[in-house]
């Protein structure tokens, strides 16, 4: 048995998942996409049942990507399961539309009506029994947030699910259910399995869904096909507008209709408290400095927490590493295997706790409480120059500070495309780690002109690359279109659970990684393969990007994590004095390669976690040219002055 | 009669035609901003940035290239 949460975004639909479920959710993939939805167990009756939490979608009729999967699970779901509806209350009219079409799925169904409270301080008073009669839909009220009504939803759908009961068949206006009859006329004379009704197939037909044509097409011959184009040509035509529009027309009216017989809207207070916080958030000059305030509030707390916490953490291992060396002896390759294993647990540790930890949270917040939506609205004609939307500053900020939080960051943008350039771009901000190499080297050894100088070189970079882009895939849908939802203080449970989450599906992908990477070089080191592995690399490193041929083990250390490139340059070299041993054209290029090569390990991890294993190397295929070509750039450059 | 840009903070306003492309016109289509329906201008940002509307007590922000492709009669 199975309880499907459905509703659209910021319906609290997710709240009430954690509240149930908790901890103990574990996120699956839509089959054939990376789409995550998330689901976990619960016991009701000695029975045990799953609950699964889709996506929030405002419609099943959709062209987004994200939304056409939920629709497609909807729809092509089987066995033995009851849809939970989860819709705010004070938007009861917008989410009707959706609810209508859940009916229209004809499966058992009940009704989450979230957020009362809210509606009450709205002054919409909604009359439930009345709702419920109408759509012949069981309707628990709730407040998800405060775990109201979550238990009695539950018996109720568990309830519902061994009743059988089905939603009404609601009628639409006359011309609507003439264009259905007609069309479902043509399917009746088929001799269609009985997966949907042919009603729902009509509608289906209606609103132009390829999947259900694609489904018919095994059914329907050309004859067929000719009348059903022709009955819904005709329609159009005499209505001078889409069918799939005209629907969407249709059940506004009717939800409308719906809202306006069961609730009741008491005069409210006019301006609304909202109002008032986002002329100020919102407005054209303070929200731009509020905006900026924010964000350095959270990346300076991050830094802080991070480099307060980091070394407390290496050098605990430090000294669990130093202890291992007394047990195995300091130089055997036990002792190296050991000691790789600890430096890249420490590292996972040193990485997860200090920066992840406090960034999931200020995320969650930022999330929840609305404020990104107002983020999004203020950067968006920027971003338009990247063809991106607003929301997509926020990964690439985030990255300023470390990459693999700006990486899963993305997860905020809806379309897989926007999240493909955007963790492109955010791979190639340099993030604290680089920061300290650009200024350890070039601004310590050059100049500080000089270490700023790579950072504008990064920037037109990032301008460059995220144009080539954007040209190379079109979008589908060009412009923002963004709710910005009411403000909300999410509550402290669901943030830690919602960080939780996130931060153990990072642990299970960049943590191996990290621990058999320095396992790896920890031999290499113990072996003294170092000369031959740099020897190797000379062709490249010498050849290519003309630096010493010492560098070699250090770059292949950078890949670990990018700080030690630089502190193992100065082991390499032999001496912390790097300007007596290399030109300054060496450190530049130095610098600017490791700024831009191969993404560090977690960055990778992250990137083929929320991408792909191809998008990953494609990511690190443009960051390795981009360093090569800007190096063989400055290399020409100072040759010729 | 003008485009969604061209209207004043706080009025009213009837969607009479969307001439934008297919995909965004499903996704306005979705939330509600089909031919036919009321929204309220809630804020229109300077620098051409997007324009926040409000439909059945939601307010959505349409970015400022596709509100000029928004047709919208005064009511």
């Amino acid at each position: 048995m199975e309880f499907i949460l459905v509703g659209q975004p910021y319906s609290g639909k997710s709240t009430i998942f954690n509240e149930v479920v908790g901890y103990k959710a574990f996120t699956s993939n839509f089959p054939g996409a990376n789409v995550k939805y998330t689901r976990g167990s619960i016991i009701l009756e000695n029975e045990t049942i799953d609950v699964v939490d889709i996506p929030g979608t405002y419609s099943l009729q959709s062209s987004d990507d994200i939304e056409s999967l939920t629709a497609d699970y909807l729809i092509n779901k089987t066995g033995d399961f009851v849809i939970i509806n989860v819709i705010d209350a004070s938007v009861l009219s917008r989410s009707l539309e959706f609810t209508l079409q859940l009916m229209e799925l004809g499966k058992p169904m009940v009704i989450a009506l979230n957020m009362v409270d809210e509606a009450d301080r709205k002054g919409i008073e909604i009359d439930v029994e009345e709702l419920s009669q109408m759509l012949g839909v069981p309707i628990i009220k709730t407040v998800g947030k405060k775990g109201r009504g979550v238990y009695e939803l539950f018996n109720k759908t568990y309830f519902t699910a061994n009743t059988e009961i089905k939603p009404k068949v609601l009628n639409y206006p006359k011309e609507t259910e003439t264009l259905l009859e007609s069309l479902q006329k043509v399917l009746d004379k088929q001799n269609l399995p009985d997966k949907w009704s042919n009603r729902l197939l009509a509608i289906k037909l209606i609103e132009k869904d390829p999947n259900i044509k694609n489904y018919l097409q095994d059914y329907l011959d050309k004859k067929n096909w000719d009348q059903i184009n022709r009955i819904i040509k005709n329609y159009e035509t005499e209505k001078s507008q889409e069918t799939e529009f005209q629907i969407s027309t249709v059940r506004h009216t009717l939800a409308f209709d719906i809202f306006e017989k069961v609730a009741v809207v008491s005069q409210v207070r006019k301006e609304d408290i909202r109002y008032k916080i986002d002329n100020i958030l919102m407005h054209p000059f303070w929200g731009y400095v509020i905006m900026a305030a924010v964000l350095y509030s959270i990346f300076s707390t991050i830094s802080i927490i991070g480099n307060f916490a980091e070394p407390l953490f290496l050098d605990n291992f430090q000294r669990l590493s130093d202890y291992v060396g007394t047990q195995f002896g300091e130089y055997s390759v036990i002792h190296s295997i050991v000691n790789g294993f600890v430096t890249g647990f420490g590292g996972g540790i040193g990485i997860v706790i200090p920066y992840l930890v406090p960034f999931f949270l200020f995320l969650s917040f930022l999330e929840d409480s609305g404020y990104l939506a107002r983020i999004a609205y203020l950067i968006d004609n920027l971003m338009h120059h990247l063809g991106l939307h607003g929301l997509s500053v926020v990964p690439m900020i985030l990255g300023y500070g470390c990459t693999v939080p700006g990486i899963l960051a993305t997860r905020i943008l809806k379309s897989p495309r926007d999240r493909f350039i955007t963790s492109t771009l955010t791979t190639l901000i340099p993030c604290s780690a680089r920061m300290t190499i650009i200024f350890g080297i070039v601004g310590f050894f050059i100049s500080m002109k000089a270490a700023v100088a790579i950072y504008v070189i990064n920037l037109i970079i990032i301008g460059i690359t995220g144009k080539i882009m954007s040209k190379a895939m079109p979008e589908v849908s060009p412009g923002m279109i963004l709710e910005i939802p009411k403000y909300h203080l999410p509550g402290f449970k669901v943030i830690l659970k919602k960080s939780w989450f996130r931060l153990k599906e990072f642990v299970v992908i960049a943590w191996p990684l990290l621990i058999a990477g320095s396992i790896v070089l920890e031999v290499i080191h113990f072996y003294h393969l170092s000369d031959i592995v740099n020897n190797l690399l000379a062709p490249f490193t010498q050849g290519v990007l003309g630096l010493p041929v010492a560098v070699g083990v250090t770059l292949l250390f950078g890949i670990m994590r990018k700080e030690l490139a630089l502190i193992l340059l100065f082991t390499a070299m032999g001496t912390n004095n790097l300007i007596s041993v290399m030109t300054e054209t060496q450190l530049f290029n130095f610098t600017i390669f490791v700024t831009f090569y191969i993404p560090c390990l977690a960055t990778f991890a992250a990137l083929s976690k929320e991408l792909s294993w191809g998008k990953a190397f494609f990511i690190t295929g443009i960051t390795t040219s981009v360093a090569v070509i800007l190096v063989l750039m400055v290399r020409f450059v100072s040759f010729i002055f | 009669m003008g485009n969604l840009t061209d209207f004043k903070k706080g009025s009213k306003v009837r969607i009479a035609d969307i001439s934008a492309g297919y995909g965004a016109k499903r996704n306005l289509t979705n939330l509600g901003l089909s031919v036919g329906n009321v929204i309220e201008i809630k804020r229109i940002s300077s620098l051409k940035g997007p324009v926040v509307v409000l439909l059945d007590n939601t307010e959505i922000a349409i970015g400022h290239g596709l509100a000029e492709k928004i047709s919208v009669e005064g009511v």
